[in-house]
This record gives C-alpha cells, structure tokens and sequence, in this order.
C-alpha cells in the first residue's frame, strides 16, 4: 500500500516547495537579489578587465592570420583587420567598460568583434542548448546513480557492492575528466574499434536535415554519448562516495530506528526518514554543480568537437573576441547566482530548520 | 507453549549478544520475567546493565552487530493466541510492532524525524497499520495529546524542531498509544526533562494507563520514580536479573546486595543528613564476566561460593526471587536501615 509512496508525502513536498518559493520571492528577496546582481558586476567588471590584460587584441590577431596567409607585410595586413571588425583598440578601457555597461544594462551583449554584425546574445542561445543538454542530462544521470548506488552500498555496507563500488569510485573521483575523454578515444575507438572515432565527434552529423525527424534526434543522442558518458565517469564518483558516508550516518540516527519501531514498511522508511534525511548534504552540492553546467564542459567538449558554449569560449578566447568571452563569463556568473538561490530554495523546502521567515 | 491466563509477555531465558572488535558481548543473559495485563514493571540498574538492549530484542531492532542467542518471547494476542515474537515473520513482526506493543525510546529528542511534520509521522505510523481513515486517526490523535497536556492543533501541525523536549517526549507517548497496544516499553522516558516536566509525564502516563489498560516495562534510573510507577521491579546487573519481585518486597525487603547497594545510594529527603553509600568497583565487563556470581567483586556479602558459582533464581517469598546465596543475610541487614 505504501509501494506507491504516500500521497501526502507528496503533496506536502509539494506544498513545502511552493511555499518556500513564494517566500523567496517576497521576504528576504530583495537583498538576495541585490546580493546577486552586485556579485553578477563584480564578476563581470573582473572579466572585463581581466580579459583586455591578454597579450594582443583582436586586431593584431586577425592581422597576424593575413600575414600568414596571404605573405602581405603586417602594417597593410594589421589596417585590413582594423577596418574588418568594429573594434578600436586604441579606445580608452573605461570608455569601452561604460559603453559596455550601458548597453548591458538594456541586455544588449554586443556585437561579437571577429564576426561582425552577428549578436553575442544570438551565438551565445545557438551554442547553449547544446552544452545545457550534454552537461546537465550527465549531470542528472551522475547524480541519480550517486543517489541511488550511495544507498544501496550504506545499506549493504561490507559487502561485495560497497569494495567494488568504492574503489571504482575513488579511482574515477581521482583521474580528471579530460584524460578519460582521451582514454575513451583512444581506448574503446582507436584499439578497440568500438565505435568510429570520426563518427563519434561533433554534435550531430551535419548531413542529417535538422527537425523533429528520428534521424536527426537519434544523431543528437548518439552524438552526446560520448561528453555524457565522460562527464558522468567523472563525476560520478564524488556523488556516490558522499550520498554512502551521508546515509551512514543518517542511518545511525534514533529516529529511523524510531520509524521501524512504528512498523513502516521498509520503503517508506528508506524514501522519507533515511533517503530524504541523507540528501540534504547533497542539495547545495547539486545547485553548485547546476550553476557550473554551463562552464564546465570547456576542455571536453574541445577533446570531442562538441560544439558547444565550451568550444564557442575557446573558439572566443583564441581569437581575442572581447565581446564573445565576455558574453559567456557573464552567462557563467548568472547561472551560478541563480543556482546558489536555487540551492537555498530547495534546501528549505526540503529541510524545514532552515527556512527563512516564519511559518504560518 | 503454555503461560499463565493474565500474562501478555512472557519472556523466557532470552539471552542476547553484540559482535564488537574485542568479541562477543553478552549484553543480556538468560533473563526470564512475565508481564501481566494492566502490569507495570520497572527495569532498574547501572548505566550499561542491557535494559535498552533487552527491550530492543523484545521488538527485534538490535543494532546489526545485535542478535538473540536463544530463549523465547511469548505475546498474547487480543483474542487470546499466544504466539513466539522470535518465530514472526518480517511482515508480522511490522504488524507487531506499535500496533502490539510501541516502545518510547531513550533519545526522545531524536525520536522524530527532523524533516517531515508530526502529522505527517502520525498519518505514517497509522496507514503501517492498515488505519487509512485520516479524519477518525486526526481526532484520536488530537484527543491523545489534549490528554498528555499539549496544545492539540498546533503540535500536529508542527515540525519536530519547534517543540521543546518534554514536548516531543509527550509526543511520543502519545503516539505510542495511538494504536492502543497492549504493551508500552518506556525506556528513560523522563531522564531528558525537568523535574516539573517530568511529573506532568508520569502523572500523564498513569492516567492514560488507567484509561486504556495497557501493561509497561519502565526503565529508570530514578528508584523514586520506579517506585511510584511500578507495581513490579526488576533489578538487571550485567545482563542478568538478578531479583524481581513486588515493588513494596523488593524496595522495604531488598535480598540482593546489588539491590541494597543501589536503594542505599540514594538520599532520602525525610531522614535528613545521613551516611549515603556508594558501591564500590564498577560493573564487570561484559565480554570475559567474572566466574560465580558477577556482583562478586563489588559485594561486601562475598563467600567462597559466590566466587565459584553463579547463583539461581530462586522464588524465596510470593512473587520475589531472587539470585543469591547470601539473601537471608542481606535481608538481615536491610531491615535496621528502614
Ligand atoms: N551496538 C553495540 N555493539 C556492541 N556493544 C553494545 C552495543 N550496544 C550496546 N552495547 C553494550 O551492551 C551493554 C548493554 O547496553 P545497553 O544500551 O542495553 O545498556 P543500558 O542498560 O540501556 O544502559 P543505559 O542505562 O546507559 O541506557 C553495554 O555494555 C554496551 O556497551
Ligand atoms: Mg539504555
């Protein structure tokens, strides 16, 4: 009877949620969204002038490509770049900053510098859904095993699954995510033949028309596996190892011995005393790891040609495309903020002892 | 299986033991009382005696490390069926459980869950029961904690951080009669509350007892309050029982030294300044316990017997036994104190 979770669990999660959010919105909004948008500009200014601090600029970059393509000498090739892209690097940087600032504020991000004419805002939206997708669904799927693998190994802790499973973990927790995106290349495609290395790169294949077609969103999957199964490998590890010590500890706790004691089934045990208790710690973990979607794939998607916001970065950075780098740190920095609120949200809807302002 | 016509529980030669790293700890040994209906027994001795631990076996939630040698656990159902709790399967052993007979525990402050409403925890321990009519569980349960002095609406609608202690410790009572069981195990029920507090739970208790009939095994550490609550005392010395026996034997005529020493440890407001004994030693280890009688080291009784064989339990006066070879001399003594 209880298999199916109880109805007024449910609801209640439901409620708490609701509530929490409508306070958020009302109480303690305001200075948690001043908070957020000062930390926004204080990043955002950093970058600005971070990024100016890089050797060349965009000009002398673009110029040095004429140079050695078309063997012009570099005072006709540097005026060639210069009047190629609206950008004058002579211009004062605090005039650049207000000039920047004031249309930011209308949510004008500028013209990207090395393709004029193209919005940053229009590339930044093209190359985003790709990375949200791929980073976030290896994120769910990493965090989902974390939970559910976690769990299994506290409750059957000593046995076969918790040795396995824990030194796989540590071993994955320690090898950054770049070297086993290079392993899977060269391991499963290049000895093994376990898939076409040429295939497997890009984000979909390009031959494919784009649209609601089987083909083109079987590409789209296939082409995420190899980002999704990297990202997850690395990641997955730390979930796991922190969702086991957590439901340990939870376990030792006199209330879930009390709710046994009741005669609760062992599901609603598991899912409303020691689960719920137990991913508390892994809440605020979840929003900060949300908030670094975003950022977080660039290395990855470079190794896969997964022409996502990483690539767009990298592709930004190489070329000294102020706007476009800026454009992105400031993508970045808001997903972040909005993630840390995300995080206090959920974390009061699930742990009543820390909600802010009074009930009822 | 045969116990007597009034008995509910009857527990026989249970014996229980934890695996630590240094070995096998022999938490309880070999304890045998019955449990009548409408009966309250107090469960008295040192920190470490295994009173949790013979209660937790009673309701067979030991710790993993935790399990029950031998012995036997006879409950009497409601319509009469005396059945083993040792031979229940999982899900009857669920059933059991609350329903038959709940148990408050020692960490009332941590006896709720910190994240979900007491209603919500209500609603839980009523639908394990297969009880799914919400409005009759809300006016019972509103009805029980009106009767153990809480302000109905608002504690069933709180959270367990906004309560006090001695309020979540009446909460736990309360709902531990929710399902009108017929045994309720009260382990330090009032150790965590002050002294205020604490009446206002044992004058609760007695009166949801003579309401609803239940029988109680009460651990204390307080003798006074066993001996207010109790009608029967049993005292536990490393695992064992050492006597039980009617309050009024067992507190004016004690025939266990272990028991002197520990009404001897406790001072008396109406005799004024007096001589308060401590007993010397503490309690054996568990894991290699003393030969003979384990009080042997710490008992100003001592013989050469004691130092060679463990005593029985003897019946030695209506309802008192007793496990000493030395009794007739403790009761000798115990009388010029009173
Ligand atoms: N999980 C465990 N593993 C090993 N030994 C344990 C465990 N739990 C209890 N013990 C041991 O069993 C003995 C009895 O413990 P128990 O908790 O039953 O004592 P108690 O009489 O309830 O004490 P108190 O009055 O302090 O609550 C103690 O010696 C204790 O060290
Ligand atoms: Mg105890």
């Amino acid at each position: 009877m209880e298999a199916t979770t109880s109805p007024q669990a449910v609801q209640s999660g439901w409620a708490a949620f609701w509530k929490a959010t409508r306070r958020a919105l009302t109480g303690y909004t305001a200075r948690t969204l001043l908070q957020g948008l000062l930390t926004i500009w204080a990043v955002m200014t950093f970058t600005f002038v971070l990024i100016r601090q890089m050797p060349s600029n965009p000009v002398q970059i673009e110029a040095e490509r004429i140079v050695r393509e078309e063997l012009v000498s570099y005072e006709e090739a540097y005026s060639r770049a210069a009047s190629l892209f609206d950008f004058d690097p002579n211009q004062p940087i605090i005039e650049q900053y207000v000039e920047y600032l004031a249309k930011l504020i209308r949510l004008d991000f500028g013209q990207s510098i090395t393709s004029a004419g193209t919005p940053v805002l229009d590339q930044i939206l093209q190359y985003l859904p790709w990375t949200v997708f791929s980073v976030g669904l290896g994120l769910l799927i990493s965090f989902t095993i974390g939970i559910f693998v976690g769990m299994a190994m506290a409750y059957w802790r000593g046995g076969i699954l918790d040795n396995v499973v824990t030194a796989l973990a540590s071993i994955l927790f320690g090898i950054p995510n770049y070297i086993i995106a290079l392993l899977i290349i060269l391991i499963l495609g290049v000895q093994l033949k376990l898939f076409s290395v040429a295939e497997a790169l890009g984000r979909v294949d390009p031959t494919i028309e784009p649209g609601f077609t089987p083909e083109y969103i079987g590409s789209v999957l296939s082409h995420a596996i190899l980002p999704v199964v990297t990202y997850v490998s690395a990641t997955v590890g730390g979930w796991i190892l922190t969702m086991k010590s957590s439901t340990i500890a939870t376990l030792g706790e006199e209330y879930v011995t009390v709710a046994q004691a009741r005669g609760l089934s062992q599901w609603r045990v598991l899912t409303a005393y020691v689960g719920r208790n137990a991913m508390l710690p892994l809440v605020t973990r979840l929003a900060i790891s949300i908030g670094f979607v975003v950022g977080g794939s660039v290395i990855i998607e470079d190794i896969y040609r997964y022409r996502g916001l990483g690539k767009f970065l990298t592709t930004a950075i190489v070329a000294r495309d102020y706007t476009s780098m800026q454009g992105v740190f400031l993508v970045i920095a808001v997903s972040v903020v909005v993630a840390n609120m995300l995080a206090d949200v959920l974390y009061g809807a699930l742990d009543p002892r820390v909600r802010v302002g009074k009930e009822q | 299986m045969s116990i007597s016509d009034s008995t509910i529980l009857s527990v026989q030669d249970v014996s229980i033991s934890y695996l630590a790293h240094r070995g096998k700890v022999r938490a309880v040994s070999r304890v045998s009382f019955d449990l009548h209906q409408g009966e309250s027994l107090a469960l008295i001795g040192e920190s470490g005696c295994g009173k949790s631990t013979l209660n937790l076996g009673i309701i067979r939630l030991l710790p993993k490390t935790g399990r029950i040698d031998q012995g036997k656990i006879l409950y009497t159902t409601r319509d009469g069926r005396v059945v083993d709790v040792l031979g229940l399967s999982e899900r009857e052993m669920r059933e059991f459980r609350w329903a038959e007979c709940a148990m408050v525990f020692q960490a009332a402050l941590n006896s709720l869950n910190p994240v979900i409403r007491v209603r919500d925890m209500v609603y839980d321990t009523a639908q394990a029961h297969g009880r799914h009519d919400r409005v009759q569980i809300r006016k019972r349960m509103l009805e029980l904690f009106r009767r153990v002095r809480l302000d109905p609406e608002r504690v069933f609608n709180a959270y367990p951080h906004e309560l006090s202690g001695g309020m979540r410790q009446r909460v736990l009572l309360a709902l531990g009669v929710l399902l009108n069981p017929q045994v309720v195990i009260l382990d330090e029920p009032t150790t965590a509350v002050d002294i205020l507090t604490q009446r206002t739970i044992l004058e609760v208790l007695r009166e949801l007892r003579a309401a609803m009939g239940f029988s109680i095994i009460f651990i204390s550490h307080d003798l006074s309050i066993a001996a207010e609550m109790a009608d029967t005392v049993a005292t536990m010395y490393a695992g064992e029982i050492v006597e039980i026996g009617p309050v009024e034997e067992l507190f004016y005529r004690p025939r266990h030294a272990y028991t002197l020493g520990l009404l001897e440890a406790v001072p008396k407001l109406s005799v004024g300044a007096q001589e308060l004994v401590s007993i010397p030693g503490s309690p054996p280890d568990l894991i290699e316990p003393p030969p003979g009688c384990k009080f042997h080291p710490r008992c100003p009784f001592v013989t050469e017997r004691c130092r060679r064989e463990p005593p029985p339990l003897v019946e030695e006066a209506p309802g008192h036994r007793v496990a000493c070879f030395e009794s007739a001399r403790v009761l000798a003594h115990s009388q010029p104190v009173r």
